[in-house]
Order: structure tokens, then sequence, then C-alpha cells
């Protein structure tokens, strides 16, 4: 009977994993994933307030006469505007300074089952510049896989009324109204709202993460994704899991591609376009969260000797406040808010390329307080596609409903006959 | 209320032709046949077409074409074959080549579409965990499965019979059933699960029966190792999966709607837009029927269910051949309690038509072979 028990154990172990024996790092792997699925499991019912110093720089542009040159080519296309002299020259005087811009903000994520909720506040002040405040309002459900953020400014013009725009994954979104860089990446929400940092950014395939080192104090992952629904480009992720904090992701550093050869192999930049680093944790029951952490995000070039950054945006977030009420996530935007729904256009459009779906599968409708299912979007869809189609003639209409009502006429009519012959015969 | 009417006339008509009261002379039913056959082409091509090409399509009146025709698509189906199979032999063949060539294509291009190859630019996917569901050319995973369960059947029936039919057939029985597990259509899974129980019911009395649910049982527990997310999937139904929640809900609500609606939601008699949008989108063949159509049609439909599973069960028993086709029916009517096929032309073609094959096989056991669908 034992040795029966055994086979049978072993046979639903092969069929539930699919595996016959594990190696040494894929035991450390399963350790790791479980770590981190327990630790965004504990964190499941909670809110978590973030305050945020956010610096933004952009260094001198290398060349601005080519630039310069550039932009008054793409003006003479124009015939409604011209730069003026007195603009070119500003423009050049600004393009050889450095740009600083300082601001603060509250970041509040609300975390309930499988639904999260960003909530950004109050942008402030700026150097040479000026940040709008513009509330943004992101959830976020993983299992099923939307997300939805509100706003206004971002979408419908700064005077335009709020929408919502619903998107089949976590598409990156503006960290505020005005800006064109910074973004809150999939990513960040591993650190801000502990998600374990091996499912976001559609990173949860098998086999996506390798462990390619092993300290005392830290095991450190790569994986790589070959661009796909948030990012338009492929993309090289390293992190390192704090072994000390129960494998709490303690950095994180994203490569963008420096080159992509014809053999499609890709070249990876030498320096990280983000990185992340927990600078202070904080205990919370039996797992670890930063305290306190920095990102820094860099554009730039690499040169044969250095590199070229030519923008830098540097965030210092520190907890504010972690309450483990159990609260229930809010969706109560307006009744009868603008919808986009763009859940039809695929998981392979960016947030920054909504421009370029096909308008026929963007679904307009007014919030009603709950997201329709994917099928009875797909009807919507077709309705829609039917409403705006140039309606048919009244002659073609009638001859529609001919067809519509003549076929089953003329079936129960057969039907009829050949029930009377037969009843007669 | 016209609709309502119509539908409860048309099913009406199947339900007397099914039970053999209607006796049509071979002219007119060959007449018929051939004019059911060229609605459902029409009706098909469409719908094939507009998955290909959506833009194109829309932009035309083919669109309306397709909306006042694709409601009657799966019951001219069912009258054109159970006429063809019993009375005209011409179109019998002709639908035996073109239907069998359709779900060949349809299960092909599922399995290439689980190894990445891609033949439409489908504008959704159909994904679990990171899993790509395939479907081929047809319109989502459900429909998928659903093709898979009736080449299951087809595999079935020709695996029992004797040399290169058999090895095809067996064949054929092991590729529906990857397709089955690798679209991870609980729907589908449910269904094959059923009929595969009452297939080895049917084993007693039809010893050859055994080696194809045999592969079929093998090929499924490999799909399993290789690919053992499909159970997880599997149990996710358990786990507040928001497909399933959303089926439950919009199945609570039905009795109500009923009740308001006996003659079917219809847009003008709608009080309001969820109600009408509730009507089309039950996920459940049956009820879609009654909330679109109202009472009368419904338990017409299920009256005709009910009658082909009897007939079924009782051509299993005797161990006909009859009964293992009839295995496509059963696991097809279980599936159709989780999905509703009617938005894809084409799916719905191959269903109505494989039931109506079935409907018009030999009802005693001991009577003499009138036709061979096989």
């Amino acid at each position: 009977m034992q040795p029966l028990k055994r086979c049978l154990l072993i046979l639903v172990y092969i069929l539930f994993t699919g595996r016959l024996g594990l190696s040494e790092d894929s035991f450390l792997l399963q350790t790791v994933v479980q770590a981190l699925q327990k630790r965004e499991s504990f964190f499941a019912h909670c809110s978590i307030t973030w305050d945020a110093q956010i610096e933004v720089i952009d260094y001198p542009l290398e060349n601005p006469e080519s630039f310069l040159r550039a932009l008054e080519q793409w003006d003479r296309q124009r015939l409604d505007a011209e730069i003026t002299s007195e603009a070119k020259e500003e423009f050049l005087q600004k393009a050889q300074q450095t740009h600083r811009c300082r601001y603060q903000t509250t970041i509040t994520v609300m975390r309930s089952e499988s639904i999260t909720s960003i909530r950004f506040e109050e942008g402030r002040s700026c150097e040479n510049g000026y940040i709008k405040t513009v509330p943004i309002y992101i959830l976020c459900d993983d299992k099923q896989g939307y997300s939805v953020i509100y706003g206004t400014g971002i979408h419908a013009g700064s005077d335009g009324e709020p929408q919502i725009w619903v998107f089949s994954h976590s598409s990156p979104v503006p960290l505020n109204g005005a800006s064109g860089t910074q973004f809150i990446y999939p990513t960040d929400w591993a650190f801000l709202a502990n998600f374990s940092i091996l499912n976001v950014a559609g990173l949860n395939k098998k086999n996506a993460w390798r462990i390619i080192k092993q300290t005392h104090s830290e095991v450190i992952l790569e994986a790589e994704l070959d661009g796909g629904a948030v990012y338009s480009n492929p993309r090289r992720f390293r992190v390192g899991l704090s072994k000390q904090h129960g494998y709490a992701p303690s950095w994180m550093e994203e490569y963008s591609p420096a080159k992509i050869a014809a053999n499609n192999k890709v070249y990876y930049q030498s320096f990280p376009t983000i990185k992340i680093k927990v600078l202070a944790w904080r205990k919370v029951g039996r797992f670890w969260m930063p305290q306190s952490w920095e990102r820094v995000k860099q554009l730039g070039k690499e040169m044969r000797k250095a590199i070229r950054i030519s923008h830098m945006e540097r965030r210092i977030i520190n907890l504010h406040f972690l309450n483990f009420e159990k609260n229930k996530i809010k969706k109560d935007f307006p009744v009868r808010t603008t919808v986009l729904d763009f859940r039809l256009c695929g998981t392979d459009i960016p947030y920054g390329n909504v421009s370029e779906v096909a308008e026929e599968r963007v679904v307009s409708y007014r919030w009603d307080g709950d997201l329709p299912s994917l099928d009875r979007l797909e009807q919507m869809a077709r309705q829609q596609a039917l409403a705006q189609r140039k309606p048919p003639t009244l002659a073609f209409q009638w001859m529609l409903r001919l067809v519509q009502w003549g076929i089953p006429l003329l079936l129960i009519a057969v039907g009829l006959y050949w029930w009377w012959r037969t009843r007669r015969s | 209320m016209i609709e309502s009417f119509l539908m409860t006339g048309v099913l009406g008509v199947v339900i007397l032709r099914t039970q053999g009261r209607l006796k049509p002379p071979p002219r007119e039913a060959c007449v018929v046949a051939w004019g059911l056959t060229l609605l459902v082409a029409l009706t098909a091509a469409i719908g094939v077409w507009d998955l290909i090409n959506p833009k194109l399509v829309g932009q035309t009146y083919l669109l309306d074409v397709y909306s006042a025709l694709h409601q009657w698509t799966w019951i001219a189906a069912f009258l054109m074959t159970n006429l063809s199979f019993a009375l005209v032999r011409s179109a019998r063949r002709f639908h035996m080549v073109v239907g069998g060539a359709l779900l060949a294509l349809a299960l092909l291009t599922t399995l290439l579409h689980a190894a990445g190859v891609r033949f439409i630019d489908y504008s959704q996917f159909y994904s679990f965990r990171g899993y790509y569901r395939p479907h081929g050319i047809l319109l989502t995973p459900l429909e998928a499965g659903l093709g898979g369960l009736l080449g299951w059947a087809w595999g079935l029936a020709w695996g029992v019979q004797q040399g290169g039919r058999r090895i095809a057939g067996l064949l054929l029985t092991g590729l529906s059933t990857a397709v089955v597990y690798l679209t991870f259509s609980r729907s589908a899974w449910v269904g094959q699960g059923t009929a595969l129980l009452v297939g080895f019911l049917f084993a007693r009395s039809r010893k050859a029966l055994w080696v194809p649910l045999l592969v079929t049982l093998a090929t499924f527990l490999l799909c399993s190792v290789g690919l053992p997310l499909g159970w997880q999937r599997g149990v996710y139904a358990a786990q507040g999966d928001a497909s399933v929640q959303n089926r439950l809900v919009l199945w609570q609500q039905f009795p109500a709607l009923l009740i308001r609606y006996p003659f079917g939601i219809r847009e003008e008699s709608a009080h309001t837009i969820e109600e009408y949008m509730a009507a089309g989108s039950m996920v459940n063949f049956y009820l879609d029927m009654g909330g679109q159509y109202g009472v009368l049609p419904l338990v017409l439909l299920l009256w005709l269910v009910s009658m082909l599973l009897r007939r079924v069960w009782h051509w299993g028993q005797h161990g006909m051949l009859a009964g293992t086709w009839g295995l496509g029916v059963i696991a097809s009517v279980v599936c159709l309690i989780f999905m509703n096929p009617s938005w894809d032309s084409l799916a719905v073609a191959l269903l109505g038509g494989f039931w109506g094959m079935v409907s018009a096989m030999e009802v005693k056991p001991d009577a003499p072979p009138r036709l061979h669908p096989d």
C-alpha cells in the first residue's frame, strides 16, 4: 500500500508542477516566489501613504544648433506659424542651461483583494516651470488584468471634464497632468504597493527569471522582456532580494537597449534607465517593506568613453502612513463620466500610443458604476460600429426585414405543408 | 414578439422533423436542403471575413445582412444536414466533405495558434497567467473548445471502425482532445468529461469504444503534465474568477427577466440598456434563447435537446455507431450551459450541422441501416 501511495503522490506532483525534479537554483527560486507571494498577500488589505520629493533635471543640449536647424526645417513645412528670431535666441539660451524642477506629491496606495488604487495629490512648486495640481486616480486589477485611470487634464485637456481610460494591462501612467516623462511604471508597484516583483510587467511567465548571483546577504535575479504590453522596446531587469529582509527587493535596475542587431540580438546600455534602491526598512508583522527609497531615472547616450545624461529624474519616497484596516477600494467615479475603453485593442498598446489604435476598437460609453465584461464590450463595439455607419437606405432596410422574417416564415410554411402532406398520406 | 413567434415556429418544425412527423418528398427536401446550404454558407462566409478583415466588412452593408441572418444559422444548419443525411445523397456528400474540412481547418489552426502561428490579426487576446489561449480561425477559445468536442466525436466514430479509418480516427481523437485542453475552455472540459463518463458506460456494449476513450484520457493526461497551468485555471473558477462570477450574477437575474419579458428582450421593448445587453450575453446558449426570444422558444429548445439526448442514450445502450457520434451531442449540450457560440457563425454552423446529422441517424437498433453518416 505504501509504495502505491508514494507513486500516487509523485504522479500528483508531476501533474501539478510539470517537472520531475528541482535543481538547487530552481529550489531557491521557488522559495523566493513563495516568500514574495506571501509578502504580497500580507499587504493585500492596507492603505499606504508615501511622501515623494521629486527633482527633474534637464541638462544642456549637446548640440543645440543642429537641434535648432531641425526645428527650422520642420517649421518651414508649416504655413500657419513661424519661429521668430527672438524665439530662436531664447531657445538657444535656454538649451545651454541646466533646468531643474522640484516638487513634492503625496501618493496614496489602497489595496483591497486584487484591486489596488493609487491616488496622486498636490503637485506643487517648480523652479523655471509650472506643475498643475491634477488628481489622478488609478485602479489596477492584476488578476483580471486591467487598469483604470481617472483624472482631468491628462486626457481631456486642462480645462476639460475628467475622463476614465481603461486598459487591458497595468499601463505606465503619468505621475502628474503636465508630465511627459514622469511615469509610474509597473516595477514601481513592487515598492509602492508591495507587489511581488516577479509578477509585474508581464514577467510572471514561466522561466522568465533566473538567478545570476547569490551572496550571504542577497539573491540577484535577472529577467528580460521582449517589448509588448508595457514597454515598446526590450528591457532587462535586475533585482536584488535581501535575505535579511525575507527576500524583499532591496534594489532594482532596468536597462534599455543601446542597439538591436539585425539578428534581433539586443545590446543593452551599460547604465540603468531606472534604478531603485531601498534606503531604510520597516518591519511590519513578519514582513519587511521600504521605509524610504530612492528612484532615479536617467535618459542618455552611451559615448565611446563616457555616458552623456540628458535627463534625470530623482524621487525620494518616504513612508508617511500605513494602515491595515480593511478598506474597500473606491470605484465611485462620478456616474456618467465619459469612459474610453481600450481593452479590445489588445495588450500591446502602451499608455502613450493610444492615438495609434484603430478607432473602431476603442469603445466609448458613460460610467455607470462598473466595468462591462469583455464579451459585453465586444457587443458594444459592434453596436457602436453600426451606429457610426451611414444608415442603410429605406429600401435596403425593408429588404433586410424581409430576409429576417421571410426565411423563418418560409421554413414554417414549408414545415406546415409537409406536415399536412404526411398526415394526409 | 414577432421574433419570438417566428423562433417558436421554426423550432416546432425542427422538432416535428426530428420526430419523423414531417416526411418530405426527396425532390422538395433537396431544394430546401440546398437553399439552406446557401444561406448557411453566406452567413458563415461573412462571419469569417469579418474576423479576418473587420474594417472592410464593417464599412459595407454585409454586416447588416449578417445581423439579419446570423440568428437563424444554427437552425438552418440543423435542418440542412437533417434533410440531406436522411434524404438527399448529393447534399450529404457535400456537407460531409465541406463540414469535415472546415472542422479539420478549425482544429489545425487552433493547434498552430497554440504554437504561436497567427493567421488573423486578432483584436482580442485571451490569456491566463501569461499563456495565450489559442482559437485559430474561430472567434474565441470557447468556440475553439466546442470545435474540439465536435472533432473529438468524429474521431471516436472513426476510431471504433476498422482499417485506415481507425488509425485516422484515433489520431483525430488525440488531436481534438489536445485542442480541447489547450484552449483552457472549462466549458469544453466539463462537456468532454461528461461525455467521457457516458462513453465508458456505452463501451460496455461496444467494446471497440474503449481504445479511443483511453486515447482521450491519455492525451488529456499528457497535456496536463506538459502544461499543468490549465488545471490552475480550473481551480481559479472556484477562487473568485470574474468570468464565473459574472455568469452567476446574470443567471440569477434570468428568472426575473423572463417574467418581465415573456416574449424576449428586444431593443425597442427593453426598459434599460442593461436589460437589453443582458439578453444576449448570459454566456449560456439556452438562457440566451430565453432572454432573446422568450419562454416558448426556450421550452422548445430544451425539448429538442432532451429528445436528442434520449436518442443518443438509447443508441449508446444498444451499442450502435450513432451512439458514438452522439457523444459529441452530449459533450456540446453540456458545454453550451457555459457558453453561447452565436456570434461565431462558423462554430454555430458546425454545431447545428452536427446536431442535425445526429438527429437524422437511425432510431431503431434492429432496423436495417438506412444511412451511413460516416
